[in-house]
């Protein structure tokens, strides 16, 4: 009978326990969505944080930078409708910026074209102007004169510019100018402006007095 | 109809009056170019007359500089030629001077100019155009290798004149500044 009543009370101890597990393993469960809830919700507010950061950025990241938060905010998955907005939004400034950057790089590259053109005109210009004798000029004219798309375009000398307005010399073709040069031996212009054909040749050339 | 005549006459003299008033409206900067210019125009008929007389130019570069310095004048234009021989000045169109001046008859010519200046500025003239004189010391000096040798000094004055013309290059309008010589008149010829 004593053996009796101890393995009841080993049954109704041991379900008593197994209800405690249970109600234990229920509260854990809530415990961790409540977690990931909390955590989802962080991670959203990071997320919008980072992408308005990105999107009024005046400078302060790189590029490189912005586009590496970018993904790892992308990369989130997150299913929240404002972040989504958002990164449409950052991914339009992060193509202005790439746009403004291709624009500047090839701006600069034309700055320097344009440098290293007018420097080889300018030197041929002087080659000509310098040259010793006739025979010398008229071959250095025959070689500047490869840089031109004819031997008749128009040279365009400005003598003064004031408020907008240009005063120019009579215009004269860049043959000669050429033979000018070689006439009077000096160059007293320098080269205001060059406009070029599609095949890289001078089709106008602009002059300013020195 | 009398009176609409009147006032088509007043509206004209207006105009004229107008164009006149705003030609004057140029700044000193933008007439002090144009007085550059002019001087720049009458040093480089300097070098072309010394290229011409240069008896080591070659024929087809002298041919040449005479072609750009008829440019530089009025069709009519003359040029005085004087001598220590002789009181009286001749005068030649400018092509024919220098025909003349490149057929000399020495071995070795050289011409120079020197003092260059303006004796009387350009002034803007009713019509529009300017016109000044600038004069110039002119040093001649002309050997042959049998002895002949002449040599003299002369003064002359240049007429300038000076023009605002319009040309299209490019689709674009352009204005520029035409200057175009007159007369060169011999005032003075000394050893």
């Amino acid at each position: 009978m004593r053996k009796k009543n101890f393995n009841t009370g080993i049954i109704i101890l041991s379900l008593f326990a197994l209800l405690l597990a249970g109600t234990g393993c229920k509260s854990k469960q809530k415990l961790a969505a409540e977690q990931a809830a909390v955590a989802h919700v962080q991670q959203v507010e990071q997320a919008k944080t980072d992408l308005l950061e990105i999107i009024n950025d005046n400078g302060s990241m790189t590029l490189v930078e912005k586009e590496n938060r970018l993904n790892v905010i992308k990369g989130l998955n997150l299913n929240d409708s404002e972040v989504q907005d958002l990164i449409t939004q950052a991914d339009m400034t992060l193509d202005k910026i790439r746009k403004e950057q291709a624009d500047k790089l090839r701006a600069d590259e034309e700055v320097q074209r344009f440098a290293a053109l007018k420097n080889t005109v300018l030197s041929n210009l002087k080659s000509v102007a310098n040259a010793g004798s006739f025979a010398v000029a008229n071959s250095r004219i025959a070689s500047a004169l490869n840089l031109f798309a004819s031997e008749d375009i128009p040279v365009l000398i400005i003598i003064s510019q004031e408020n907008g307005i240009k005063d120019y010399d009579r215009p004269t073709t860049i043959k000669k100018y050429l033979e000018y040069l070689k006439d009077v031996k000096k160059l007293s212009n320098d080269i205001e402006n060059i406009i070029l054909d599609n095949r890289g040749k001078v089709t106008e050339i602009e002059l300013i007095k020195k | 109809m009398s009176k609409f005549k009147i006032l088509l006459i007043v509206v004209f003299c207006a105009a004229i009056t107008a164009n006149t008033f705003s030609q004057s409206q140029i700044s000193p900067e933008r007439k002090r170019a144009i007085d550059s210019l002019a001087l720049e125009k009458i040093r480089d008929l300097s070098k072309y007359i010394s290229i011409i007389g240069n008896k080591e130019t070659p024929f087809s570069e002298a041919n040449r500089v005479i072609e750009r310095t008829q440019e530089l004048f009025f069709d009519d234009a003359q040029i005085g030629v004087s001598s220590l021989y002789r009181t009286e000045i001749e005068y030649f169109g400018v092509r024919t001077y220098l025909e003349h001046l490149m057929a000399l008859n020495y071995d070795r010519i050289n011409i120079s100019w020197y003092n260059i200046q303006y004796i009387s500025d350009l002034e803007l003239q009713p019509d529009g155009r300017y016109v000044g004189v600038i004069t110039i010391y002119q040093r001649f000096e002309g050997e042959s290798d049998d002895g002949l040798s002449y040599k003299d000094t002369t003064k002359k004055d240049i007429t300038v004149y000076v023009e605002r013309k319009q040309t299209q290059i490019g689709g674009k309008l352009i204005g520029f500044w035409d200057v175009l010589l007159g007369d060169i008149r011999v005032t003075e010829t000394m050893q």
